[in-house]
């Protein structure tokens, strides 16, 4: 009887459910049935192709969620130059002083910019708080 | 041979960690964008100059500037932002966005040069390239073929073919009749130097008199690029195409190793 595997971090537990739907489990291994050499180097390929498509999809999976949460912009268009400002301040100090910002001179950016940035703070806000 | 800086080093193996952990093994599976997501950090196009990043520990956004339109660059500028974040840079210091040259351009220090290292080891890896960059002899059509199977821009790939060959090459990039920068193979002796004017018997002042746009690599004499005691009659090879988007011209130099002997470059 085959044994059952340990716990798996999920993205390894997310690669075997995939093996396992696709070749089935380890209850349909028939383990009293000895394996020649091209037979475990046949397993070995589909084992890694069925990892390989589970990563392949894992990335698509992960960039169309990403491409949906691009859809939900919020609209900044009412707000401009010292305004925009102190909301990116206000937001910094929300979000705590783990946030990784590149722009330091908010008073050379151009409304656009500084538009950009507020969204973005505002989703990154609204995740840490989620996730906190 | 020369050994790269431990930075940079490290930017690289940061990269294949990604292609590890994601189990990468194939060109076609180095969607950026979806390597991106799993890290945590969304892309968003606009409303910049440049190319940045800004998270923390929950993730983050990768901004790209609406200047950015080349594909191959875009993806380049979202793995330079990767790298940024991969190797813990410290942003709070960084006085704006990425700019172009330096995600774009060759630089040799600090962590821009760092996050291109990782970035040209995340979208050209050595151990799916380094067989194929051995090849003589040297011309533009490999960087070409690179940058279509890696979904690059020519520029970033011939700086990952000079860097990855054993031959003796050098990627010239040059604007308004002057060297901007030039990247050498660990083999290319002679130094390049930045500034320097271009001589008239270089294929690249043929590029910006008559913007002619590629013709193959020809024989040039060797000091249109650099200076030499040695036989005045000495060739090198020169495979040179303009860069519209840039302004500029690209210049793919290699010495053939009899060329290297005629110029005494090699140890006795």
């Amino acid at each position: 009887m085959a044994t059952k595997p340990p716990t798996l971090p999920p993205d390894e537990a997310l690669a075997l459910r995939t093996i396992e739907g696709t070749y089935g489990g380890v209850d349909d291994i028939a383990d009293d049935q000895p394996l020649d050499a091209a037979a475990l180097q046949r397993m070995q390929a589909k084992i890694d192709q069925s990892f390989d498509t589970a990563w392949r999809l894992a990335r698509e999976q992960a960039k169309a969620e990403s491409r949906a949460r691009a859809q939900r912009q919020t609209d900044l268009l009412a707000f401009a130059g010292d305004v925009l400002r102190d909301r990116i301040a206000a937001l910094r100090v929300r979000i705590g002083p783990e946030l990784q910002l590149a722009h330091r001179n908010l008073d050379d950016m151009s409304d656009d910019d500084l538009r950009s940035l507020l969204a973005d703070l505002e989703e990154i806000a609204a995740r840490t708080e989620r996730t906190a | 041979m020369n050994i790269a800086p431990l930075p940079i080093r490290r930017a690289r193996k940061a990269a294949s960690a990604v292609h590890e952990r994601f189990r990468i093994r194939d060109p076609k599976d180095i969607d950026v964008e979806g390597i991106a997501a799993l890290l945590g950090l969304d892309v968003r196009h606009g409303g910049l100059t440049g190319a940045d990043a800004v998270g923390n520990a929950s993730g983050g956004i990768i901004r790209l500037s609406p200047r950015v339109t080349h594909e191959g660059s875009q993806r380049f500028s979202v793995a330079h932002e990767l790298g940024h974040r991969q190797l813990a840079h410290r942003t709070n210091n960084a006085p704006g966005a990425c700019k172009p040259a330096s995600v774009h351009g060759h630089i040799d220090r600090g962590v821009e040069a760092e996050a291109n290292a990782f970035a040209a080891e995340l979208l050209m890896p050595s151990k799916m390239l380094r067989r194929r960059c051995e090849v003589s002899p040297v011309s533009l059509e490999l960087a070409r073929a690179i940058a279509a199977d890696f979904e690059v821009s020519l520029v970033a790939a011939a700086l990952r073919f000079v860097e990855l060959t054993s031959e003796r090459c050098a990627a010239v990039f040059s604007r308004a009749g002057r060297v901007v920068w030039a990247a050498r193979s660990d083999t290319f002796v002679p130094f390049i130097e930045r500034g320097l004017w271009l001589r008239r018997s270089s294929v690249a002042v043929d590029c910006f008199r008559s913007g002619r746009l590629h013709d193959g690599a020809q024989p040039v004499p060797a000091d249109a690029w650099f200076d030499h005691d040695a036989d005045p009659n000495a060739e090198i090879w020169e495979d040179a195409v303009s860069v519209p988007s840039t302004r500029g011209v690209l210049s793919l130099l290699w010495i053939p190793e009899k060329c290297a002997r005629a110029l005494r470059l090699d140890p006795e």
